[in-house]
């Protein structure tokens, strides 16, 4: 009988078009999208840095020198020009957000003592630049200039290469400075495809809520409820039977979604999820995941009154969960009070408990909190859906 | 069969729509149900069915009462709502698949009562189609052989022929007679009076909550005959009052030229026609004797209009 209810909802779901590609075309869109997007922004380490043009009034061994120091400068890229007027097109044009112009005779103003030349070394912004990128060029600029300066007081010692770039180095303050990352492990941060991989999944499966809906509410509209309400089988097995093929279609997401972060999206971004040694947690996950879906599209399908108001329902609440709970905008770029309110959100519940498995390499004591509670949540809203369908069909 | 006993019921925040209702209807015997909208129909079959609990009185189907014996009710008897109460985007045989796996009692036999359902309804031919592509006809005839899948003793059709097209309705009505030739009993409700009159041999008008007739067709339509006699013009003021005074008398109506009323047997009907004579008044049309079921509803249940 369970089987039968199983085997026909499934049916129901097979031939409904818009469901299916809600449930798995638009999650393997936004993940290949999202993944593309965020790729640099996430990445911490950017492949398309931002251009600064320089010009050069003279091909001497000053500009040269300072053009490789340029050429060296992190966070930008240097574009050379011709002409100021090619510069300057390019930089109203938006090609670049800032340019660098040397005299010709910027080698005898450097080392001149005197602070007043007619010629001197310019720095262009765009008109739009923030401040904090004009700073950052300024700052490169003058860091190029400090190295070449630096580099100078060694031209004349007999030192290898290396020796020397290790004194300018240690002049400058490089070798003086070590970078460590503090804070607990916890706070690991995403790339993009750890990201969207997991949010857009977990998006993804709250989706249910539209076939779940749709099914519920069309047997109610259409009599086929009360004709159900006059055969002789348990009310419980009608909602338990919508719950097992919906768990089922989560999975088969979930399985379809990580293998697109796997093999496709490395072929986009040239960086694929990676699974490790604690990845069997997921499987559990998923499932509380599934069933937190499922029950939440249960409860709206049984308390709403029409279709169209249990889709926009179902659909509101599902994009009001997804933006404050991390999967539209990360929670490490919101602000504390923002990641407070993340913290309601079962999808973050979801979130966190992917980032536990996939980035911390957490294992049940690090995931096993998310999942409680997310087993904890389905199972009150479970109970309270078949309340209210007990209610739609109850013997009054 | 089925047997309702002092039945009160009403629904939350409603007054009571039943109190003290009875009905008995007999095995193997075609019951119609008949009723204005709002009359209780759907909620006397509701009742019937085991979708609602009555506040007081007894149900008893077949010997057996609900709420106790619900489950076994429930396997012998069929509802067929008047929607469409099956899954459009599934095939005939999927939708006859799915509700005949919901009767555990029918497991073994379920192909050969899918089969039967197919052949009774005429649907063989189109078991591989969706029902979302059928047209009126199909659906209904869909609907009827979703509710033959437990081999119902006892089938409850409300208005199985709404909608649909001449053909149709005949062969819907002609599945019934076979079914009930077949040994099933069924309560059928429709608001067109010639199919309860073409079908059924036993009736019920019901209207509030009450049951104002029923009992055996023929019998109920022989019952309490009317006389309506219409009246040739009267140009003679004196003897329209004359005339009226002698029918009230007599208990009979008069509404301008014409006489209606329940004349106990066939003298009464002559003495009036003798008191006509002597006023030298003509008469241009007489009907006495039988009812048709619609002028017995109308006259049972009037003529204003219902919500």
């Amino acid at each position: 009988m369970l089987f039968a209810v199983i085997k026909k909802e499934l049916l129901l779901v097979s031939r409904d078009i818009h469901a299916l590609l809600v449930l798995f075309l638009l999650p393997i869109v936004f993940i290949l999208i999202m993944s593309l997007a965020l790729q640099d922004r996430m990445s911490g380490e950017s492949k398309d840095r931002p251009a600064v043009g320089l010009w050069m009034a003279a091909d001497n061994r000053l500009n040269g020198e300072l053009s490789q120091h340029f050429q060296q400068l992190e966070g930008v890229r240097v574009e050379n020009f011709e002409s100021p007027a090619e510069l300057t097109r390019a930089l109203q044009q938006g090609e670049i957000i800032g340019g660098v112009m040397l005299p010709a005779r910027f080698e005898k103003i450097i080392q001149s003592p005197v602070t007043e030349h007619s010629e001197k070394l310019r720095v262009l912004y765009a008109a739009t630049l923030p401040g904090s990128m004009r700073r950052s060029i300024l700052g490169s600029v003058r860091q190029a200039l400090g190295a070449y300066q630096v580099n100078q007081l060694f031209k004349h010692d007999d030192l290898s290469e290396t020796e020397r770039q290790q004194r300018v180095d240690h002049l400058l303050g490089k070798s003086l400075v070590v970078t460590e990352t503090h804070g607990a492990i916890t706070e690991s941060q995403p790339n993009s495809v750890q990201q969207s991989v997991p949010a857009w999944l977990i998006f993804a499966m709250f989706f249910v809520v539209l076939p779940i809906s749709t099914t519920l509410l069309t047997e109610r509209q259409q009599g086929t409820l009360h004709r159900l309400q006059t055969l002789p089988v348990p009310r419980s097995y009608l909602l338990i039977g919508k719950l097992i093929p919906y768990l089922g279609i989560n999975l088969i997401q979930a399985a379809l979604m990580l293998l697109v972060g796997i093999h496709l999206v490395p072929l986009l971004t040239g960086e694929g999820l990676q699974l490790n040694g604690q990845s069997w947690l997921l499987l559990p996950l998923i499932v509380a995941t599934s069933l937190s879906a499922i029950s939440f599209a249960l409860l709206i399908a049984t308390q709403a009154k029409t279709t169209e108001q249990a889709t926009t329902l179902g659909g509101i609440s599902n994009l009001i969960l997804a933006a404050i709970g991390g999967i539209m905008v990360p929670t490490f770029v919101m602000p504390e009070l923002m990641q407070q309110i993340a913290a309601l959100s079962p999808m973050n519940w979801a979130l966190e408990g992917f980032f536990s498995i996939l980035l911390r390499q957490g294992g049940w004591a690090m995931a096993g909190p998310e999942i409680l509670k997310l087993l904890a949540f389905s199972g009150c809203l479970f109970l309270l859906s078949l309340h209210s369908y007990k209610g739609l069909t109850e013997i009054k | 069969m089925i047997k309702l006993q002092q039945i009160d019921y009403h629904y939350p925040h409603h007054p009571p729509l039943f109190e003290g209702v009875n009905l008995a209807i007999a095995k193997g015997s075609l019951f119609g149900l008949l009723g204005p909208n709002g009359a209780g129909k759907t909620t006397l079959i509701s009742l019937m069915t085991g979708q609602l609990q009555p506040a007081a009185g007894e149900i008893e189907i077949d010997g057996q009462s609900y709420p106790t014996q619900r489950t076994s009710i429930l396997q012998k008897l069929a509802h067929i709502p008047q929607e469409y109460a099956f899954y459009p985007q599934l095939s005939v045989l999927e939708n006859l698949q799915f509700f005949a796996s919901l009767y555990a009692n029918q497991a073994r036999n379920r192909a050969g009562l899918i089969e039967q359902a197919l052949a009774l309804t005429g649907l063989t031919e189109q078991r591989e189609r969706l029902a979302k592509h059928f047209s009126g006809g199909l659906k209904r005839r869909l609907n009827l052989a979703i509710g033959l899948l437990n081999k119902p003793q006892l089938i409850f059709l409300d208005e199985p022929t709404v909608g649909i097209d001449p053909q149709s309705r005949h062969f819907i009505l002609q599945s019934i007679r076979e079914l009930n030739k077949a040994g099933s009993t069924i309560v059928y409700t429709s608001h067109y009076m010639e199919e309860i009159e073409q079908l059924c041999d036993q009736v019920a008008i019901m209207d509030h909550g009450r049951i104002l007739v029923h009992g055996p067709l023929r019998q109920i339509l022989k019952r309490d005959p009317q006389l309506i006699v219409e009246l040739g013009p009267i140009s003679d003021q004196n003897r329209y009052t004359q005339l009226g005074n002698a029918l009230q008398a007599k208990g009979f109506n008069l509404s301008e030229l014409t006489i209606s009323g329940h004349p106990k047997d066939q003298t009464e009907v002559c003495e009036l026609l003798q008191t006509l004579a002597s006023l030298n008044l003509s008469v241009i049309n007489l009907s006495y004797g039988k009812h048709t079921l619609e002028k017995l509803f109308f006259e049972l249940t009037q003529t204003h209009l219902r919500d």
